[in-house]
C-alpha cells in the first residue's frame, strides 16, 4: 500500500473509531427502549459488536504491509512437498502431484494419501514420486484428519523445509523459488502465499475468491507479524513445527501423566471390584498394580524423571502379571490400556509428538497461533503462485465455511488468543478478528428481527429523533464503508464479501455453537473434507432455505409496514428508515439467490496450468492397480 | 497392542540390548535413521536400545522429537530407549530442557543400561526442566541448538 493511501487509511481508521464511539456511546446511553429490551438489547448489542469488528478491521489495516520481492533461494536447501489428499480423485490429484514435482527449486514431492489407495501408490511410483499413507501404528488411533496425514508425513520426511499444497491446488514451476528466500531470516516459521481459484466466474456467485482475505487483510496481519496460515500454498520451516510440537509436549508431561495416572487409578479400582466378584484369585495382580501407581504419584509428587517412571511401572505391572498367570487374559487387556495411556512416549497415540495442532479441525489457523506464541514469525507473499478449484453449488461451499468457522470458534472458545501467552498485543487483536467475524450470525439476526419487528407490530427498537439518528449514525456508517473501500485497495468482491458476511449467519450460528459445543460438551467436530466436484446439483435452493425465509418474512414486514404508513396507523420517517433498513438487508441476503441457483462454472473458465502429457498416459495404466506401498 | 504380552520372562532391565550411536547433527535425518534401525532392532521383540551422543555435534527440534519417536516407537513394542554420554552440543541447547522434562542422559553405558531401576547409585542428570528458561523470549536464538 503506497504511503498516500496509507495515511488516508488511518485517517478513516481515526474516524471509524471516532464516530462510531460517539454513536455508540449516544445509543447505550439515552435511546434503548427499555419498554421493548427484549429487541432494544439484541439490536444495541449488534452495532456495539460491529463496531468492535470495525475497529478491529482498522487496527488490521493499519499497519498493511506491501512487502517487496524476496531474496532469491539460497541453494542446498532441502524441501518436501506435501500434497494431501483423502477422497479426491485420481485425475486430480496427479495433475497437482506432476505440477509439484515439475517445480524448479530441487525437493521432493510426495503425495499423502489418507484414502490408503492402490492405485494412487502406482501411479506414485509411475511420475516418480514418494506415497506416504498411515501405517498400522494408526489403526483403532485418533486420526486427526488432515492435521494427522500432515503429521504422519512430519515423521518420515526429513527436509528443512515442508511446502503444502491440497489435492487440487496446482503449483507454478517457479513457486518454491518465490518464496524461500524469505527463510533467510531465520525467525520465519511460514510463508503464505494467496489461494486462487481458476474456476470461479467473474460474478463470483459463491464468493470463493476472498480477494479482500488474500490481499489487504493478509497484508494488514503480515504488517503486525501475524499473517495466517491457511493450510495450503504454503511454506513450512520444519524446526518451528517440531519446536511447536516438542514445547506443547513437554509443557503438558508431567500433567498428562498425572492425570492419566488418576484415571488409570480409577480404572483398575473398578476392575479390582469386578475381579472381587468374578476371579479373586486374580485380584493380587491389580492390588499390586495399583500399589505400583501409587508408587509412581509419589515419584511425580519428586520430580523424578517421567521416562523412568513410566518404565519403572511398566516393569512393576509386568512382575505383578507373571505372578498370576491364569489372570493374564482378564486383567493384562486393562493394565494394557493403562500402561499405554500413563507412557510419557504416548503409546496410546500414534506419535508421540503432533507438531501440527490436532486439537482443532482448523489446524493451520491454530498452528500458526502458537507459533506465533513462540516468537516465530510469518510472511504473506501477495503473488498467485498456485491455482485451484473452488466448490462449485452452494452445498459444498457452505459445508466448507461451515467447517472453518466452527474450527475457528473451536480455537476461540479453548485456546483464545487474550489468554494465549507469548503473543504481542496486536497478534491477539489478529487472531480475534478473525476469530469473532463468526459472531456476526448473533447480530445479522438482530438486523433482521429488528425492522420487522417495527415494521408488523409498531414497535420501536430504539427511541430517538430520526434526524439525530441520522446525523450521529451516517457518519459511522459511511466511514465504515470508505475504509472498506479505501483499504481493499481495488480488491474484487468486496461487496460480495459483505453479502456472504451477513448472508451466512445460519452458518455462523451453527458453527458458533458447534465450537461451543466441542469445547464444552466434548461433541466431536467433523473435518469434511471439501468435494472438488460438483454435489446436489438443482437442489440449492434447500440449502439457503433459512436466508429465503428471512427474505420472505422482510418481504412481507415491508408490505405490511407500507400499509399502516398509508393508512396512518405508523409514522411516516420512521417507516421511511426502516424500509430502507429493509432494503439493504434484502440486498445482502439477495446473494443466496444466485448461489443456489449457480450450476458451476461450464467450459467459459479456462485452467492456467496446462494439462500434463503424463497424465493420460499414467491414468491408463493404473486403470490396471497394482498393490499399495507404504512408506 | 498388548506391551505386557510382549515382555520377556525376565525384567525389563535385563532386555536385549542393542548399541546404536549418533554421530554429527541429531536432526530430522539422523534420528530418523536410528528410527529405523530401532524398528529393526524391535521386530523380533522388545529390545532396549542404548544411544551414544557423546559424538553429537549439533542439535535441532526434530532431532530431539525424532528421539521421542523413537522412544515411543520402542516402548510400544516393549522396550526402551535410553541415551548415554556427554554432549557439549545438547548442553549448550535449551532443547535439552526439554528433553531433561521427560528423559534422562545418562552418563555412561553401563548407567543406561541400568536405567533407574538402582536409584541410589549417582548419575549425571541432566538440568532439571525449568518453565521460566523454557518460556523466556530470547530474540535471536531462534535456531532451538
Amino acid at each position: 500500500m503506497g504511503i498516500h493511501r496509507q495515511i488516508l487509511v488511518r485517517i478513516l481508521a481515526v474516524l471509524v473509531v471516532s464516530f462510531g464511539l460517539i454513536y455508540i456511546s449516544w445509543r447505550w446511553t439515552g435511546t434503548i427502549a427499555w419498554d421493548a429490551w427484549w429487541i432494544s438489547l439484541p439490536l444495541v448489542a449488534a452495532e456495539t459488536y460491529s463496531l468492535g469488528e470495525s475497529a478491529l478491521y482498522a487496527v488490521t489495516m493499519w499497519n498493511a504491509r506491501r512487502r517487496p520481492p524476496p531474496p532469491p533461494a539460497l541453494p542446498g536447501r532441502t524441501v518436501d512437498v506435501f500434497i494431501a489428499t483423502y477422497n479426491e480423485p485420481l485425475e486430480l490429484v496427479l495433475k497437482t502431484a506432476i505440477a509439484a514435482r515439475d517445480m524448479e527449486y530441487p525437493h521432493e514431492t510426495w503425495i499423502l494419501d489418507d484414502g490408503n489407495r492402490a492405485e494412487f501408490a502406482s501411479a506414485a511410483r509411475q511420475i516418480g514420486v514418494g506415497y506416504i499413507t498411515r501405517g498400522p501404528e494408526w489403526d483403532g488411533r485418533q486420526r486427526f484428519a488432515k492435521a494427522g496425514n500432515v503429521n504422519n508425513a512430519l515423521s518420515v520426511t526429513t527436509g528443512e523445509f515442508v511446502a503444502i499444497l491440497d489435492a487440487d491446488q496446482v503449483p507454478e514451476p517457479r513457486f518454491l523459488d518465490r518464496v524461500l528466500g524469505y527463510f533467510d531470516a531465520e525467525e520465519v516459521a511460514f510463508v503464505q502465499t494467496p489461494q486462487h481459484f481458476w474456476n470461479v466466474p467473474d460474478r463470483d456467485p459463491l464468493g470463493s475468491q476472498a480477494e479482500l482475505f488474500y490481499g489487504p487483510i493478509q497484508q494488514g496481519k503480515d504488517g503486525w507479524d501475524a499473517a495466517f496460515f491457511c493450510g495450503s500454498n504454503a511454506v513450512l520451516r520444519r524446526e518451528a513445527l517440531m519446536a511447536l510440537g516438542l514445547t506443547r509436549y513437554t509443557r503438558t508431561a508431567t500433567e498428562h501423566t498425572w492425570s492419566a495416572l488418576r484415571r488409570g487409578r480409577s480404572r483398575l479400582q473398578d476392575l479390582l471390584g469386578e475381579l472381587g466378584r468374578r476371579q479373586p484369585a486374580a485380584m493380587p495382580v491389580v492390588e499390586q498394580a495399583l500399589e505400583a501407581m501409587a508408587r509412581a504419584e509419589q515419584q511425580i509428587r519428586r520430580g523424578d524423571v517421567l521416562a523412568e517412571i513410566t518404565f519403572e511401572l511398566r516393569v512393576s505391572f509386568h512382575s505383578a502379571a507373571l505372578a498370576v498367570p491364569d489372570a493374564m487374559d482378564d486383567v493384562v487387556p486393562e493394565l494394557d490400556a493403562v500402561l499405554e495411556s500413563v507412557d510419557v512416549a504416548h503409546t496410546d497415540q500414534a506419535l508421540a509428538i503432533h507438531p501440527m495442532d490436532t486439537t482443532t479441525i482448523t489446524e493451520d489457523m491454530a498452528t500458526a497461533m502458537h507459533l506465533h506464541a513462540m516468537g516465530w514469525g510469518s510472511v504473506y507473499h501477495h503473488e498467485v503462485l498456485v491455482h485451484g478449484l473452488a466448490p462449485e453449488d452452494v452445498s459444498t461451499m457452505l459445508s466448507q465455511r461451515h467447517r472453518w468457522a466452527a474450527g475457528t470458534m473451536q480455537v476461540f472458545f479453548n485456546d483464545n488468543p487474550l489468554f494465549l501467552r507469548g503473543l504481542t498485543l496486536a497478534q491477539r487483536l489478529m487472531y480475534l478478528g478473525t476469530m469473532t467475524s463468526y459472531l456476526n450470525g448473533f447480530a445479522a439476526l438482530s438486523y433482521i428481527a429488528a425492522p420487522v419487528v417495527f415494521l408488523v407490530a409498531g414497535i420501536y427498537p430504539l427511541t430517538a429523533s430520526p434526524v439525530v439518528f441520522f446525523c450521529l449514525f451516517l457518519p459511522f456508517f459511511m466511514s465504515c464503508q470508505l475504509l472498506f473501500q479505501v483499504a481493499g485497495n481495488g480488491a474484487r468482491g468486496l461487496w460480495r464479501g459483505q453479502q456472504w458476511s451477513f448472508a451466512l449467519f445460519p452458518t455462523w450460528i451453527a458453527a458458533t455453537c458447534s465450537g461451543a459445543a466441542a469445547v464444552f460438551l466434548g461433541k466431536h467436530l467433523t473435518f469434511s473434507v471439501t468435494a472438488k466436484s460438483k454435489q446436489a446439483t438443482g437442489r440449492g435452493f434447500q440449502h439457503v432455505r433459512l436466508q429465503m425465509v428471512a427474505i420472505a418474512v422482510l418481504l412481507a414486514a415491508s408490505g405490511i409496514g407500507v400499509v399502516r404508513a398509508v393508512t396512518g396507523e405508523a409514522p411516516l420517517y420512521p417507516t421511511l428508515i426502516t424500509l430502507a433498513w429493509v432494503a439493504l438487508d434484502l440486498a445482502l441476503l439477495g446473494v443466496v439467490i444466485g448461489a443456489a441457483r449457480y450450476q458451476g462454472s461450464g467450459d467459459e473458465q479456462l485452467d492456467p496450468m496446462p494439462t500434463p502429457g503424463q497424465l493420460a498416459s499414467v491414468l491408463g495404466t493404473t486403470s490396471r492397480t497394482a498393490p499399495p506401498t507404504t512408506h | 497392542m498388548s506391551t505386557l504380552s510382549h515382555a520377556p520372562t525376565t525384567t525389563p532391565p535385563s532386555l536385549i540390548s542393542r548399541d546404536l550411536s549418533l554421530v554429527g547433527t541429531m536432526d530430522a535425518a539422523t534420528v530418523l535413521a536410528i528410527r529405523q534401525e530401532s524398528a529393526k532392532a524391535a521386530t523380533d521383540g522388545p529390545v532396549l536400545v542404548l544411544l551414544d551422543i557423546t559424538a553429537v555435534t549439533s542439535v535441532g527440534a526434530s532431532g530431539v522429537v525424532g528421539l521421542f519417536e523413537v522412544l515411543h516407537l520402542l516402548r510400544a513394542r516393549g522396550g526402551d530407549l535410553r541415551l548415554f554420554g556427554r554432549s557439549a552440543a545438547l548442553d549448550d541447547t535449551r532443547l535439552q530442557a526439554h528433553l531433561g522434562q521427560v528423559a534422562r542422559i545418562y552418563g555412561s553405558r553401563e548407567e543406561a543400561v541400568d536405567g533407574g531401576t538402582s536409584l541410589m547409585r549417582a548419575r549425571h542428570l541432566t538440568p532439571r526442566f525449568r518453565w521460566l528458561t523454557l518460556k523466556a523470549r530470547r530474540r535471536g536464538t531462534f535456531g532451538w541448538g
